[in-house]
């Protein structure tokens, strides 16, 4: 069970407790940006990142979230052990956010991964920041980050957005959907589509899968009163299992991934 | 067959990934400034170097183009080169979704064109009307009726149209008749 789920609708005595004493707390970045996102947007009444976090990234990640902006000069495109950033609007029009792009194929390059693996990767994270702009209603919320953790890459890309359900019912088709459980198996099915079916959209998540097919790894997907997940190696779609959570406003979609 | 302009992809891409239908958008319309340029003849688009294209770019940025192409500049017949396979294999998922085909250059000397093919799947009936027209220098609506019991003159017209809107035959109105023409030589298609 991740940590998050347990925690998403935990006494935040309970909370403070498993946080700061009892656990060793989040591990990968993946699991801070998500809790910070939950906390922001459904239980602000929870303890912020950096109470029990003291290590930079907290820090950082706390900055970049009450900032919302990416850094136009930030170019450098060596590897690097943690990064993130906020997800412009106009995308690979700032060089700054191509440079980010960059540094994660490189940094999934250094993980262990052959070329066509992390250019796979590279083309995820622009393909669901591409989705935050385009179909979040709410695209300055967007946030992107990735970690080289232990011979594993990880990245995340979330937004505060309308999130799946709301978005799918926007198409006639899928007006009626009942809740997230519907939603978000629909939402990563090929060619389904906030534009219905067989409108030629809807094949974002394939991107994400692409460089999962030679690999051993995770996909979980966050969104409204539902969790998404499926892993293993060479993880497919409709291996995917949703449950049921409580209420996460917006998307946060994360992936681990080993060679 | 000559090729008139090829088109590095990589010209108007920061990346050799090509992802989301925003960057795709991007790429379209400096891409299509181009063709513009063109008045006629065999325009490659060039993915030499290019790792990825999903299909969210490739619907916004190449297949855009091609129905730019198809619909404001028909006198340009429009082709991929130097598909990477997983490129191929996303190209044909696009394709697929959004009912396109496209011409393939497969292989070229010195620019000369050798051997093109067709990717992407017709739906069944344009298929097969392709199957029977395909090595037929040239032909009308009778032609096709006469060859495929099932289709009157009528539905006939109407699917040399449909394979003329894919950019896959040419047209030429003599009098009263339309007549059509494979847009190119040695084009294999469905093998």
């Amino acid at each position: 069970m991740n940590l998050l789920d347990d925690l998403s609708d935990a006494p935040i005595s309970t909370v403070r407790d498993v946080l700061h004493n009892k656990s060793p707390g989040f591990r990968q970045i993946t699991e801070m940006i998500e809790y910070e996102f939950f906390r922001r947007g459904s239980r602000p009444e929870l303890p912020p990142l950096i109470e029990f976090s003291p290590a930079v990234p907290a820090h950082q990640i706390q900055k970049a979230m009450d900032d919302r902006k990416i850094n136009l000069y930030r170019l450098s495109l060596q590897p690097i052990p943690i990064d993130f950033t906020a997800i412009p609007r106009e995308l690979s029009a700032i060089p700054a956010w191509t440079a980010f792009v960059k540094r994660a194929e490189v940094t999934a390059r250094e993980v262990g991964f052959a070329n066509e693996v992390a250019a796979g990767i590279a083309g995820a994270i622009q393909e669901l920041a591409d989705n935050v702009v385009r179909h979040s209603e709410v695209p300055d919320s967007g946030m992107a980050g990735f970690a080289n953790s232990n011979g594993t890459f990880e990245y995340i890309i979330a937004d505060a957005g309308v999130g799946m359900l709301q978005s799918l019912r926007n198409a006639p088709e899928f007006a009626s959907l009942r809740d997230d459980l519907e939603a978000l198996p629909l939402a990563i099915t090929p060619g389904v589509s906030r534009f219905g079916r067989g409108s030629g959209f809807g094949y974002g998540f394939r991107a994400v899968f692409l460089p999962l097919r030679a690999a051993v790894g995770k996909i979980r997907l966050r969104s409204g009163s539902a969790v998404l997940s499926v892993e293993g190696s060479s993880i497919r779609p409709d291996l995917a299992r949703c449950s049921q959570r409580p209420h996460h406003q917006g998307v946060v979609v994360s992936v681990t991934i080993s060679p | 067959m000559k090729i008139v302009v090829k088109l590095p992809v990589s010209k108007y891409s920061p990346t050799t990934e090509l992802a989301g239908a925003i960057a795709g958008s991007a790429w379209f319309l400096k891409a299509r400034e181009e063709i513009d340029a063109v008045d006629s003849g065999f325009c490659v688009v060039d993915f030499d170097g290019i790792r990825l294209a999903t299909v969210s770019w490739l619907r916004e940025g190449l297949i855009a183009l091609q129905k730019y192409t198809v619909a404001m500049r028909p006198q340009i017949v429009l082709a991929v080169t130097h598909l990477e396979p997983v490129v191929r294999e996303e190209l044909e998922v696009a394709l697929q979704a959004t009912s396109n085909v496209m011409l393939s250059v497969e292989d070229a000397v010195n620019d000369d064109i050798r051997a093109v093919s067709v990717l992407g799947r017709l739906d069944p009936a344009l298929d097969e009307t392709l199957q029977v027209v395909r090595d037929k220098a040239e032909f009308d609506a009778s032609f096709v009726s006469e060859n495929l019991k099932s289709v009157g003159l009528s539905a006939a017209n109407n699917r040399l149209a449909a394979l003329e809107a894919r950019g896959l035959l040419k047209s030429e109105r003599r009098g009263r008749s339309r007549f059509y023409r494979p847009l190119v030589e040695l084009m294999t298609y469905g093998n």
